[in-house]
């Protein structure tokens, strides 16, 4: 139970205990609750005055599966409000079994400097200089490290978008086979890392003293009834490893909600080409892998490794919001060149969803044709060169509609909007809209319940009761997004009540503490509160939980509506 | 009543012989409703959580209507 504290001004790190506010905290919960404390709302994100902070979940470290998630905060030099962005891979069990409940980074290294932070299996941690890493893609930046390092380290690192500060710039995570091909990508993280001179984190996998367990016994018993409940769930079991994420593509078509040609089209003509179904078939068929493990523990396997009509190697963990974002936003009904644009950020360091939908606005303006999937690389080869526009397209889709005039951007709180056009599930359009995120689909998805035959009477193209699933949605993903769990573990728990209750017992036995569901509820209003109360110093007021007008104004074939949630209804998500 | 069904996910696998081309055609009662064809399929509510007819999505209680192109998808998590 250690914070680390880097500073970059200084070079100094200091290991404290950790401050009692913030003692049973993890995860977002810290993370935000953390920035809310000590970061000055109205600081320059990219300035010395904002703080990097890097938690493991409350979970991640002990023997429960799928926990590896870690949550990385700031203040966002995107939205310009709070940020958490969570990614899976391997650091953040590393980090737990360092017994280190958070990294912080503070300061700003001199302008030109450059430094890489190691933190050994003895949770000692050290600055190096890594200057020669300048301009480094991510690729070539982890192989190297783990030549210099050994393989059996957790790497999160920056791509030259993130030492470029653009606004879209990620922090890659490596995954179990040590490749950069997760991202912490939504909000401009990667650019607050690079403002303070740090390109990569390298964390030992080899720790052996992760926090006590107030009741190791009652742990044990129910990890066991909640990886059970996990493997067996339909969802979590079967589907996932099968078809990933990328299953979504077919239903959201067919509910008409798949934002498409820069959101103007809510069906993609050709969307076979891209589904998930085609995906594992074209996969399958060339020799590479589905039903892939990306992150440590993991026991659902929802990832994939993509490889060309050679059997070479392309990307991994190609994912249903990036094939959106790469193909559905830009007309690009190809996986090749869906997954090569998904490689390229990864290695550039690029949010694929802020990216993808930067170049679908460039092409809405006219720049390019849609469909055009050269145009589109070149676009981000163009962010690496840094011009104009590559600038423009490395900070996303409201700097491109500057930049070209164009008025059709579909965000909230200046970040994109995630693969369901808040017109067509108009749930979305409250989550998008009221987040303390900006628009982020996993802050509150409730995709499922206004899509599903059963159970359930949301109408997806009615605001009808959108606001109350939201509302409910968003607390519980922000309680959630504490304990490092991976979110698609999440359907045993809310569906098998015995793994809900496994849940709140091995919360309980690494606490020390009984809890209640009511308990976890209230933890998901306190991490809110904290998130809004620092959006609001900001400046980000309830008049910044609207989405961009276009979507009032511009009906969204084939359904033809607009959104229909109310400014007051809007307004009254957050009745806390 | 005549509707055309086709299947995503591991759904085809299911039935042997199904082109996904083409989908299948399924002779249903008139007033039949998306419940009642995906009982006729076999097919469960954990299996088959997400149906659209003619691109609109349905609850298990609605109508089919004759001629209609039904989709049916796995139920959805997750974000
Ligand atoms: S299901 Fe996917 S995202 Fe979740 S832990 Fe496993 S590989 Fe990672």
């Amino acid at each position: 139970m250690k914070f680390l504290r880097v500073n970059m001004t200084e070079k100094s790190i200091q290991a404290e205990d950790v401050p009692q506010a913030y003692l049973g905290l993890g995860g977002r919960g810290l993370t935000s609750i953390f920035i809310d404390a000590e970061v000055t709302p109205t600081c320059d994100p990219l300035g010395p005055e904002n703080k990097l902070i890097f938690a493991p979940g409350l979970l991640s470290g002990t023997t429960l599966i799928n926990t590896s998630r870690i949550s990385i905060g700031a203040k966002s030099p995107l939205t310009g409000g709070i940020k958490e962005s969570n990614v899976g891979g391997t650091v953040s069990a590393a980090l737990g079994r360092l017994g280190i409940t958070a990294i912080i980074v503070e300061g700003k290294a001199p302008q030109g400097e450059l430094y890489l932070l190691k933190i050994d299996e003895n949770a000692e941690a050290r600055l190096l200089p890594a200057l020669g890493f300048k301009g480094t893609r991510t690729y070539a930046l982890v192989e190297t490290l783990q030549k210099d390092h050994g393989a059996k380290n957790g790497i999160l690192c920056i791509g030259p978008a993130g030492e470029n500060q653009l606004a879209s710039a990620s922090i890659q995570s490596t995954d179990v086979d040590g490749r950069p091909c997760r991202a912490a990508g939504r909000g401009g993280l990667g650019a607050v890392m690079g403002s303070k001179g740090l390109k990569a984190l390298i964390v030992s996998q080899g720790g052996k003293h992760p926090d006590a367990l107030a009741d190791p016994e009652a742990f044990k018993g129910a990890a066991m009834i909640f990886a059970k409940a996990v493997k067996e769930h339909p969802f979590s079991g079967q589907l996932m490893p099968a078809l990933g994420t990328a299953m979504l593509v077919g239903p959201i078509n067919a509910a008409g909600a798949f934002p498409s040609f820069n959101a103007t089209q809510g069906v993609l003509d050709g969307w076979e080409r891209i589904s998930g179904e085609k995906l594992a078939e074209t996969i399958k068929a060339r020799g590479g892998k589905s039903g892939h493990m990306g992150c440590s523990q993991c026991i659902i396997h929802c990832s994939n490794e993509f490889v060309d009509a050679q059997g070479k190697y392309v990307t991994a963990a190609l994912e249903y919001e990036t094939i959106w974002a790469t193909g559905g936003m830009t007309g690009i009904t190809d996986l090749d060149s869906i997954a090569r644009m998904d490689f390229l950020c990864d290695d550039i360091g690029l949010d694929t969803m802020n990216t993808g939908v930067a170049i679908a606005v460039a092409m809405d303006a006219g720049y390019k044709p849609f469909g055009d999937a050269q145009a589109a690389i070149e676009m981000l080869e163009e962010i690496v060169k840094g011009t104009e526009l590559g600038k423009a397209i490395g900070n996303g889709p409201v700097s491109v509609g500057k930049h070209f005039n164009h008025h059709r951007v579909p965000v909230a709180k200046n970040q994109s909007i995630a693969a369901y056009d808040p017109r067509g599930i108009q749930g979305m359009a409250v989550t998008y809209a009221t987040s303390p995120m900006g628009a982020d689909h996993t802050a509150g998805w409730v995709v499922g319940q206004n899509l599903a035959a059963f159970g359930g009477k949301l109408d997806p193209l009615s605001p009808q009761g959108q606001v109350e699933v939201s509302r409910a949605a968003q607390i519980a993903t922000a309680a959630f997004d504490c304990t490092g769990l991976c979110q698609f573990a999440a359907t045993a728990a809310n569906d098998v009540p015995e793994a809900g209750q496994a849940l709140l017992t091995l919360l309980g036995a690494k606490l020390g503490t009984a809890l209640t569901q009511e308990d976890v509820n209230a933890l998901g209003v306190r991490v809110i509160k904290a998130e809004r109360a620092f959006n609001r110093k900001a400046g980000l007021t309830n008049k910044a939980d609207r989405l961009a007008k276009f979507f009032y104004e511009e009906p969204l074939p084939p359904h033809n509506k607009t959104v229909l949630v109310s400014d007051e209804e809007m307004d009254r998500t957050f009745n806390f | 009543m005549n509707v055309k069904v086709k299947l995503f996910g591991l759904l085809p696998r299911r039935f042997p012989g199904y082109n996904p081309e083409q989908g299948m055609e399924v002779l249903l009662p008139q007033g039949a409703r998306v419940k009642d064809l995906l009982a006729r399929l076999d097919i469960s509510k954990e299996e088959g959580g997400i149906v659209a007819m003619n691109g609109l999505v349905q609850k298990a209680d609605a109508e089919l209507r004759d001629g209609s192109v039904v989709h049916v998808f796995h139920p959805i998590a997750g974000g």
